[in-house]
């Protein structure tokens, strides 16, 4: 399998803030990758210095093989990116920015690019700052994937933007990579978007990467589970390898990684019984890393 | 092909395929020869990886539910009376387990679901005079 | 914090905002005074002039609060909208913050004026001019903040500009002294108070949101406005990425700069010929011919692109990602700005020259007992005369260096705005240095002036400078060296591209020594240092910036 990103002990700070730190991140071709994290986490960071937006002071990044700082017109040309921002000129007319990206990808698909235009319905005379939100990621869509690019990056490609378009850019992700089996980086706030479109998925938390696998290997590693107790508890129970608890009184819901054993036999210590175990989603995984527990709910 | 999957169930999306296949297949909704979406018009589908569906894909396959017709794409197999047996025993079997729980949770014993499941069985039946055995709810 | 009264908070907040750029004038005033005092022995009239231009304008960076940009004055509207969801009256927002505005103005001036009274003695006039400052503060923000309108914003301020200015202008008598009398200060305040009151209006309706308004977060500097990039409309070449990027910066950059141009040129003949029947516009239309040059020339700014947006600099993340070379895009955006640059100073050229040729309709014009018609046409002779004896391949080398001198002009701005979005805290320091030099130097030739010779008259004003100008030429040359290296060493320019630069700058030297010879300048009999000196900067700095340009949009582009 092609090495499509090897990224390498990266480390950035911004001033005193640390944004990332000893990330290492590695892309196969074909694959979806997820990036996940709370804002912050260093997701952004991670996807500019792959684009050559940042430039990588200490350790190393390398797209295609090559350094996208040192050689951006090698990297770029095969990369398509959608921003967060959305960063098109205002002035520009939906055509006009088609014909300028084009310009600069031989591999430019003319009818697929003008498919698009007409299933999102948009009309290519309008100028950029006369569209709406989810229009512009729309036409940001269009030039990003129209090139048919070898790797496709989307930095929070469904922020702020309604079903319509979400389905959009989710539609694209999947036909960049039946096709041909082309890549996609990209990072996300909507868990339920990352566990089905993700093959691997990588948690970030302030510049470190505390997961990253295939996602069914992290589920894998983490159950959650339904306890309940037979005394009343006012306090969360304290359980071997539990993460996260929600509940109150008896009953509790149990987030834990690692040995099942160890888990069982905690429970039954404090006088209580699994009723039902189950792989965790992957939002209850990152809520239970990110370390916040419930307060125990009102008894009835 | 009428399928749907969850992301909150916490059950792997492929497994929900493969399950939900097999489900298919097992029911007579999906016939022997049939053949089923291409990787892509699934996966647009479902709004999944299309690597997610390559999996279940290939699982089924190797379970014997599908075969890959070179050049054609994915057909059920033909002939697989017995592994739907083994399979329609499996789904049921998961149902009860399910209800076990759930019995269990409630203060049911089995006995009192062995019961239960008979009188309405007899219920669902039209034209039968079996009488519905006096069920006490014995709090534990 | 302690909760205070709203006043004190807005006056606070306006402080804050504006208080860097409050010392940058106050150093900018003394020093621009203190050297036309000393070393171009200016009459006090000038230095008055200059602090009152200084000091006139309305704080930029609370201006910016409401977006656009310097040229256009920034965008019209009241900047402190984020009050308008607190609990304090219209009045106290707006009362607040036009107070400070012009108090803290006229303070400014005030000490300013005390300092070089006190320094170096011309008398320049203190609280004569405060009343006029006041009052004219309050008409400026009050035409700017009350309303939205572009097209109101701009006469509003003409309207106010004008009348002010003309008074002052009147009375400024010859032995500097201004004087007003009591009705002219009554009729000023009462301007102030009118204006106070046509601000309150507008912000309150701007608060109610009737006002017609651009959504207010797009706090961003986009480069020229929209409409000007849509003016000329012609489509994008797809054929190679290189016409794509030159017709992306012409639309943006190129053509808004040629069309601003043309508006510029229109100007010039309009005066001149609204001046042979009207005396009273004459001198108006000569300033207009005479600033129309350098006007077109500041245009040639920010050729990279730079935006601004919530205080931060970046370039455009759009044109960032484009598979194209940085050095390539460089010189191509310096190259369409330099073209279009260069078209419009030719069409405002042409333009002030053939509206100087009306001169001769504007028959007997007195000016200080003098008739001015005839001096201006000798004058005009003289440069055709000068301009016909040029043999053709002289005209060739003028025509090369003035396009090569507009080149650098664009690529070193270009340079120097990237470099300061990439490293302000940097350039700020080597900026805040070169004014204190500026100062220092002032200082000394002050001391040398007042007399206080011996431990001065080593170093005069005069020497000093010179040695600093050695100084900054050596570290050039270092620089030069420097970034040819460093450019070569991450691939940025090819050697090919590296040698082409050279070529250039080898040819420019030898152009610009065929324009000075042309001029008279005897070269072969000159001093070998000075010569050194005349030919040094005109080879370097064609060198020196053709490898900044890139070096810095590479900087900008991979942070």
């Amino acid at each position: 399998m092609e090495q499509i990103v090897d990224v390498n002990d990266l480390s950035r700070s911004f001033g005193s803030k640390r944004a990332l730190d000893g990330v290492s991140f590695r892309a196969t071709a074909g694959q979806v990758y997820g990036l996940v994290g709370a804002n912050g986490a260093g997701k952004t960071t991670l996807l500019k210095h792959l684009l050559g937006l940042l430039r990588a002071t200490t350790g190393s990044v390398r797209v295609f093989g090559l350094d996208p700082v040192r050689d951006p017109v090698g990297v770029l040309s095969r990369i398509g990116y959608l921003s967060e921002e959305r960063e098109l000129p205002e002035w520009m007319r939906v055509d006009e920015l088609l014909d300028y990206t084009r310009a600069f990808h031989p591999t430019w698909d003319g009818s697929y690019a003008r498919e698009l235009l007409e299933s999102f319905a948009l009309d290519p005379s309008k100028k950029v700052k006369e569209l709406s939100k989810g229009m512009r990621a729309q036409a940001g869509l269009i030039a990003a994937v129209a090139h048919r690019p070898a790797l496709l990056i989307l930095d929070e490609p469904s922020s702020g933007l309604d079903a319509v378009v979400r389905r959009d850019i989710l539609d694209a992700i999947v036909r960049t990579v039946a096709d041909d089996g082309r890549t996609v980086i990209f990072s996300s706030h909507l868990l339920d978007e990352v566990e089905r479109m993700s093959d691997h998925v990588t948690l970030m938390h302030h510049g470190r990467v505390t997961l990253s696998g295939a996602l069914d290997d992290v589920r894998r590693g983490y159950q959650r589970s339904r306890v309940r107790f037979v005394e009343h508890l006012d306090q969360p129970p304290v359980l071997a390898t539990a993460l996260a608890m929600e509940g109150g009184g008896r009953t509790w819901s149990v987030v834990h990684s690692g040995s099942l054993e160890q888990f069982h036999h905690s429970v039954l210590a404090l006088g209580g019984e699994v009723i039902e175990s189950r792989d965790a989603t992957l939002e209850e995984i990152f809520l239970a890393r990110a370390g916040r527990t419930r307060q125990p709910a009102e008894v009835a | 092909m009428d399928i749907s999957i969850n992301v909150t169930d916490g059950v792997p999306i492929y497994r929900q395929i493969v399950n939900q296949v097999k489900y298919l297949v097992a029911s007579g909704l999906l016939l022997p020869g049939e053949e089923l979406p291409p990787i892509r018009t699934l996966a647009l589908q479902l709004k999944v990886t299309p690597n997610t569906i390559v999996k279940a894909y290939g699982e089924l396959e190797s379970s014997g539910v599908l075969h890959k017709r070179r050049g054609s794409g994915t057909f059920v197999s033909e002939g697989r009376q017995q592994l739907a047996l083994r399979e329609r025993r499996r789904i049921i079997e998961q149902r009860i387990d399910a209800l076990l729980a759930e019995a269990h949770q409630l203060n049911f014993t089995a006995d009192d679901i062995l019961r239960m499941v008979r009188e309405r069985k007899a219920a669902m039946d039209p034209g039968t005079t079996a009488e519905p055995a006096p069920v006490e709810k014995v709090e534990k | 914090m302690t909760t205070r009264s709203p006043i004190v908070a807005i006056l606070w907040e306006n402080w804050r905002l504006s208080r860097v750029e409050a010392a940058q004038r106050l150093a900018q005033g003394i020093v621009a005074a203190s050297a036309a005092l000393t070393f171009f022995h200016a009459d006090a009239a000038v230095a008055f002039w200059i602090l009152i231009a200084t000091h006139s304008f309305f704080w930029f960076s609370i201006a910016k609060l409401n977006g656009g940009q310097f040229f256009d004055g920034y965008k019209p509207g009241f900047p402190f909208y984020l009050l308008y969801s607190r609990p304090v009256p219209t009045v106290t927002i707006v009362g607040a913050a036009m107070l400070y505005d012009a108090v803290s103005c006229t303070a400014l001036y005030l000490v300013s004026s005390a300092f070089l009274r006190f320094a170096f003695g011309p008398p320049l006039p203190l609280f004569s001019v405060t009343v006029f400052l006041v009052a004219y503060h309050f008409a400026y923000t009050g035409v700017q903040w009350s309303t939205r309108n572009r097209v109101v914003q701009w006469i509003g301020t003409m309207a106010t500009f004008l009348p002010f200015f003309a008074l002052l202008k009147n009375r400024v008598a010859s032995p500097l002294q201004v004087e007003f009398s009591l009705l002219e200060n009554a009729l000023m305040v009462l301007v102030g108070v009118v204006s106070f009151g046509f601000a309150v209006a507008g912000v309150a309706r701007q608060r109610r949101g009737e006002a017609r308004t651009a959504p207010p977060w797009t706090v961003e500097w986009r480069g020229f406005s929209d409409w000007l990039a849509g003016l000329f409309r012609f489509p994008c070449p797809t054929s190679s990425p290189a016409r794509a990027q030159v017709w992306f910066d012409l639309k943006s950059s190129g053509l808004p700069v040629l069309a601003i141009g043309l508006a510029i040129a229109i100007v010039p003949p309009l005066l001149f010929a609204i001046g042979i029947p009207i005396a009273f516009v004459r001198p108006h239309a000569l300033l207009s011919a005479m600033v129309s040059v350098p006007a077109v020339l500041i245009l040639g700014g920010n050729a990279f692109g730079i935006r601004r947006k919530q205080g931060r600099t970046y370039a455009s993340a759009f044109e960032a990602t484009q598979a194209y070379g940085t050095a390539r895009l460089a010189g191509l955006k310096v190259l369409v700005r330099t073209a279009c640059l260069v078209a419009a100073l030719i069409v405002v050229g042409v333009s002030v020259w053939a509206s100087s040729s009306l001169v001769s309709a504007w028959g007997d014009w007195v000016v200080n007992g003098k008739a001015a018609a005839p001096g201006l046409l000798r004058r005009r002779r003289a440069i055709e005369l000068a301009v016909g004896t040029m043999t053709a391949y002289e005209w060739l080398a003028l025509a090369f260096v003035a396009t090569i001198v507009v080149a650098v002009i664009v690529a070193s701005r270009a340079a120097f705005t990237a470099l300061r979005a990439r490293y302000p805290r940097r350039v700020n320091i080597a900026v805040w240095l070169l004014l204190l030099h500026g100062f220092v130097v002032v200082l000394c030739g002050l001391a040398f002036q007042r007399g206080i010779a011996s431990p001065f008259a080593f170093y005069s004003a005069q020497d000093l400078t010179n040695r600093v100008i050695a100084v900054v030429g050596a570290a050039s040359v270092l620089a030069t060296a420097y970034l040819f290296w460093s450019v070569l060493a991450e691939r940025l320019l090819a050697l090919r591209q590296a040698c082409g630069a050279i070529l250039v700058s080898a040819v420019f030297a030898a152009a610009w020594v065929t324009v000075v010879d042309s001029t008279g300048v005897p070269l072969s009999r000159m001093p070998a240092t000075d010569a050194v000196r005349l030919l040094m900067w005109p080879t370097l700095l064609p060198l020196m910036v053709s490898v900044l340009a890139p070096w810095s949009l590479s900087r900008v582009r991979h942070t």
